[in-house]
């Protein structure tokens, strides 16, 4: 699979795409062939008519769906199946034309998305001759009387796109004038993402080594958070490539990525609230391909590394105060030892004491061999044990200065 | 009275058939927080499968019964994957309307699997030999089965809850987004946990076809919901063991008041009343545990439209429309007049619920049976004056509403609808045993279409022009977010109170609309799963939009029209799926986009 075809299939829109253009296909065969059947069987009705009317009220509601699931545009392409359905017999003109018409419509969806996302533009003759297999593969699979095929064949179909798109393969050469990301664990390039008409991150480009803590700050609606969430893989950008150890992991999956050794601790909704803090110490251990014991090992040494959270291990995570919470998604999430943590605001609520020694352990994780990168209002403890700090404003990563952004304007006195 | 064995006996192997379904109920609500209203359709299709293999194929039931299970687990992934996992950013009770929707459609299988091939009922015995005489009953083999089968069941349930691949799967539950930071599969582990779901669902329908018969009806009816439901309730939808214990002890006193007390309507009402009581005398949770109860991977607010400044326009064109119908009404014969005053009926139901929905953010499942009670009252007064039935009908609705509503106060999350749930079959029970007395309320169908119309454009033009307005946005906010609105100096109790008031009132006027339309209704007209109409109509029309509510009415109230019984209730289940998976904001949010696509 071409790397313009997998960068397409990595889009939620053209997946969807591609699901309604197979539905189409499926829909075509319905109209044509199986309803006409069904309706002359049942009430010995048939016609000219009856093929036509299908024809227009199957199609239409496959491609209202379409245009609505996929690109608003499309639909008015797409309306043009019925167009040539309608009243007209089935013959196989007919088919071929509607299945075409399918797949050109699927293909002028995978371009679109492509020229927005400023995606080479092979990828459009790509999705357009996916959508046109995925119709064929519809027209083929769904006939009316083996719908039990056609979810079986909608299940598979829509995990293997889903799957697809998080195969890694070589990354693409990136420009690294500053030889930084030479020994980088995981890097981030030119990612830009838009949320609405608002630009979050704008073009930036981030590497992490091994063994360095990194603190990223920046304030409030910079995109601290959505960078992190990019880099973990819950946000797919809407430009630049993510590459770890070399390989491209742009559209993989959190998972996917967290099996990788990539890790979101977040502040904000930290915790599984109506587990026990052991079990959610153990969903932690899911990537760990180890034996129970081993996993029930990890557990206790992660109690044992937050001796706050000892004597509330039987306790609802939920019950636990904002810091206890966060404490708790932090020692989870070193439990995977990850190759890269990505920890965003994970001291805030804690005393003093708490959020020293927590920064402290997140040093102790970066000396181990891990790359961290830290989001952090609080800088006066993180920039002293922090390798490198990164500015963010307005999107924009403006200041890539080691050790310390002493220029960074928000940073009040004090903490700098 | 004599208290005889066999019953208790008889009341115990249905109790742990409705165990089942009500650990099934908890299992789908640990690991994906909302109530699946389509959990008995997983098992009952599997159940009509092996009657057709058995009846029709001539295969033996230990043969066909585990292929039902593996299409009971079929039926759970292929619900999880096509609807549930689907709706991962919509509310959940957003999620609980796609589940009605998905009942519907499994009711219609059931119905049309046997039809399908061959037309023989999909009846069969268990093929053991044992009898067992306790007086009055007769134990079968089927008994005996569901005996040993059900307990096997719930340890695996249980033991799946405790497993690896269940705590994954009550992870992702609750924050999916953590879950997935820490590696947890989250289609895969929510998928399997509807694959169990789906096969202890399958498991309770075989053996309840030869333990209670087969129904061709298709949907399960109440009392079937409420025999799992409240055994579900009383376990705070949580402790399996407690959901399947309180199951059992249910299951024995609904034998025993069906065969003391008469009327198989007095042990739907003993449910409902133990449902109802069992979500209101649950000690309200502390703020923590409040916040972690209301958390989870879905968000619980509801979406509603946002109000816009074009008011006057929408306004202006809608009692355009209601010209143009009020002409076309006085040219219509008097049965369809008659339609068309039903339908305005059960728009102003439909606008009840969008009401309660909007601006107390509750989901009511009893808006039909609220409007039989409303409706009672009215005609009642109405033998004083003609005038003094409106305001006593809305009243009555209000109260009853306020009444569930101060019942669930402080309890949120999906607590309002399952209480609305149980004290509808309860409702809808009065409202059955009383005959309306109409008499002073007759009038030509043509005037009575035109009032109800008239009634129904103005209520929805007049809370579009509330939800504008500085009170509506204290409503709205006091739903959206009630510490902040308390902050804001907001009581959100008494907000959602009003909200609830308001929706109640409007659900009397339209039993009283429904009572001027068809002058003496039927009993039973007012029955619990006519809400279940209205609420396909408001999702239809967009559940955050007044006027969607009148669009939903009228595209459901023409199709049930063009099509029949069978097929009403298919098109309502895909309506409603298709509008929750394709058209989250309904017809209405379809519209507005249009008109704004139209305008750039």
């Amino acid at each position: 699979m071409s790397r313009e075809t997998r960068m397409a299939l990595a889009r939620p829109h053209v997946r969807r795409g591609l699901w309604w253009s197979w539905l189409g296909g499926g829909l075509v065969y319905s109209a044509l062939v199986e309803a006409p059947r069904a309706i002359d069987r049942a009430v010995g009705l048939s016609g000219p008519a009856v093929p036509a009317a299908l024809g227009w009220l199957a199609l239409g509601a496959g491609l209202i769906a379409y245009r609505l699931a996929a690109r608003p545009r499309a639909g008015v392409l797409a309306a043009l199946g019925p167009l040539a359905v309608g009243g007209i017999a089935p013959t196989p003109v007919v088919v071929a034309t509607a299945l075409c018409l399918c797949g050109l419509a699927g293909g002028w969806v995978v371009g679109a998305v492509c020229r927005e996302a400023q995606r080479p533009a092979a990828a459009g003759p790509a999705g357009a001759g996916l959508s046109l297999v995925a119709a064929a593969g519809g027209f083929l699979l769904i006939p009316l009387s083996s719908l039990w095929l056609a979810a079986l064949a909608t299940v598979i179909l829509s995990s293997a796109s889903s799957r697809a798109h998080t195969q890694t393969a070589p990354a693409p050469a990136i420009a690294d004038p500053d030889g930084i990301g030479v020994d980088a664990v995981l890097q981030g390039t030119a990612v830009s993402i838009s949320f609405a008409a608002r630009r979050v991150l704008d073009q930036i480009s981030i590497t992490l080594r091994p063994g360095e803590l990194v603190a990223l700050v920046g304030g409030n609606g910079s995109g601290k958070s959505t960078l992190l969430r990019v880099l973990s893989g819950h946000l797919l950008p809407d430009d630049g490539a993510l590459s770890l150890r070399g390989e491209n992991v742009l559209g993989s999956s959190p998972e996917d990525l967290a099996r990788l050794g990539v890790t979101l601790a977040s502040g904000a909704r930290p915790v599984f609230p109506d587990l026990t803090v052991r079990e959610n110490l153990q969903i932690a251990t899911w990537i760990t391909p180890s034996s129970r014991r081993e996993r029930v090992g990890s557990v206790e040494a992660a109690l044992a590394r937050f001796p706050e959270l000892t004597s509330l291990d039987r306790a609802a995570a939920g019950t636990l105060s904002g810091g206890e919470q966060r404490l708790l998604a932090l020692a989870a999430s070193l439990i995977g030892r990850p190759h890269v943590l990505l920890a965003d605001e994970v001291t805030l609520g804690l005393s003093p004491q708490a959020r020293r020694r927590a920064l402290h352990t997140l040093r102790g994780v970066a000396d181990s061999g891990a790359a961290v990168l830290v989001v952090e209002h609080e800088l006066r403890d993180l920039l002293p044990l922090a390798d490198r700090a990164l500015v963010l404003q307005g999107g924009k990563l403006v200041e890539t200065a080691e050790p310390l952004p002493a220029k960074a304007s928000f940073i009040p006195e004090v903490e700098r | 009275m004599e208290v005889l064995p066999g019953l208790i006996a008889l009341g115990v192997v249905q109790g742990m058939l409705s165990a089942l379904f009500a650990a099934g109920l908890v299992l789908a609500h640990r690991t994906h927080r909302f109530l699946n209203l389509s959990h008995a359709g997983l098992g009952l299709v599997p159940g009509a499968l092996v009657g057709v293999l058995v009846a029709q194929a001539g295969w033996s039931f230990w043969g066909a019964a585990p292929v039902g299970i593996a299409l009971g687990a079929a039926l759970g992934v292929a619900a999880e994957r096509a609807v549930f996992a689907r709706l991962a950013n919509a509310p959940r009770l957003i999620l609980m309307v796609g589940s009605l929707g998905l009942a519907q459609l499994l009711a219609a299988a059931q119905t049309a699997l046997p039809l399908a091939v061959g037309g023989i009922p999909p009846t069969y015995s268990v093929p053991w030999r044992v009898r067992i005489d306790i007086f009055p009953v007769v134990l079968t083999a089927a008994h005996v089965l569901t005996l040993i089968a059900v307990p096997i069941t719930l340890v695996l349930l249980a033991a799946f809850l405790r497993s690896r691949v269940g705590l994954g799967a009550q992870a992702v539950g609750q924050n999916s987004e953590r879950a997935r930071s820490l590696g947890v599969s989250a289609g895969v582990v929510s998928a399997t946990a509807f694959a169990v779901v789906g096969a202890a669902a399958a498991v309770a329908g075989i053996l309840a076809v030869p333990v209670l018969g087969y129904s061709l009806e298709g949907s399960p009816g109440v009392a079937v919901l409420l025999l799992a439901l409240a055994p579900a309730a009383v376990a705070g939808f949580r402790q399996l063991w407690l959901a399947a214990a309180a199951a059992i002890v249910l299951g024995v006193v609904y034998q025993l008041v069906l065969w003391y007390g008469g009327e198989a309507s007095n042990g739907t009402l003993l449910l409902g009343a133990v449902a109802a009581m069992a979500v209101a005398l649950r000690p309200p949770a502390g703020d923590r545990r409040e916040r972690a109860a209301r958390t989870s991977s879905w968000p619980a607010a509801p979406p509603i439209r946002p109000s816009t400044r074009r008011r006057s326009t929408s306004i202006g064109l809608a009692f355009g429309i209601f010209a143009v119908s009020a002409v076309a009404i006085t040219r219509l014969g008097p049965s369809d007049a008659q339609l068309v005053a039903t339908g305005a009926a059960l728009a102003l139901g439909a606008l009840s619920l969008a009401i309660g929905w909007c601006l107390a953010g509750e989901l009511s499942l009893i808006t039909w049976p609220v409007a039989g009670v409303a409706a009672i009252a009215g005609a009642w007064s109405g033998r004083a004056g003609v005038w003094l039935a409106p305001p006593v009908a809305a009243a009555t609705g209000a109260i009853v509403l306020c009444a569930l509503g101060l019942l669930v106060r402080r309890r949120g999350g999906l607590a309002f609808a399952v209480v609305s749930l149980a004290a509808g079959a309860g409702l809808a029970e009065v409202a059955r045993r009383t005959t309306i007395d109409a008499a002073g309320l007759e009038i030509a169908p043509s005037i009575a279409a035109l009032v109800a119309l008239a009634v129904a454009f103005s209520a929805t033009a007049a809370f579009s022009v509330l939800r504008g307005t500085a009170a509506g946005h204290r409503l709205v906010a006091a739903r959206d977010d009630g510490r902040r609105a308390r902050a804001l100096g907001i009581a959100p109790s008494q907000a959602r109170l009003l909200g609830l008031g308001l929706s109640g009132a409007v659900a009397g006027i339209a039993g009283l609309a429904y009572v001027l339309a068809v002058s003496h209704p039927a009993p039973g007209a007012f029955g619990a799963d006519r809400s279940l109409d209205l609420l396909a109509m408001a999702v239809v029309g967009g559940l955050g939009s007044f006027w969607g509510a009148a669009a939903g009415t009228a595209t459901l109230v023409a199709a049930r029209v063009l099509l029949d019984g069978g097929w009403a209730v298919l098109g309502s289940g895909i309506g409603m799926l298709a509008a929750v998976l394709f058209f989250p904001g309904g017809l209405a949010a379809a519209a507005a986009r249009a008109i704004e696509a139209a305008r750039r």
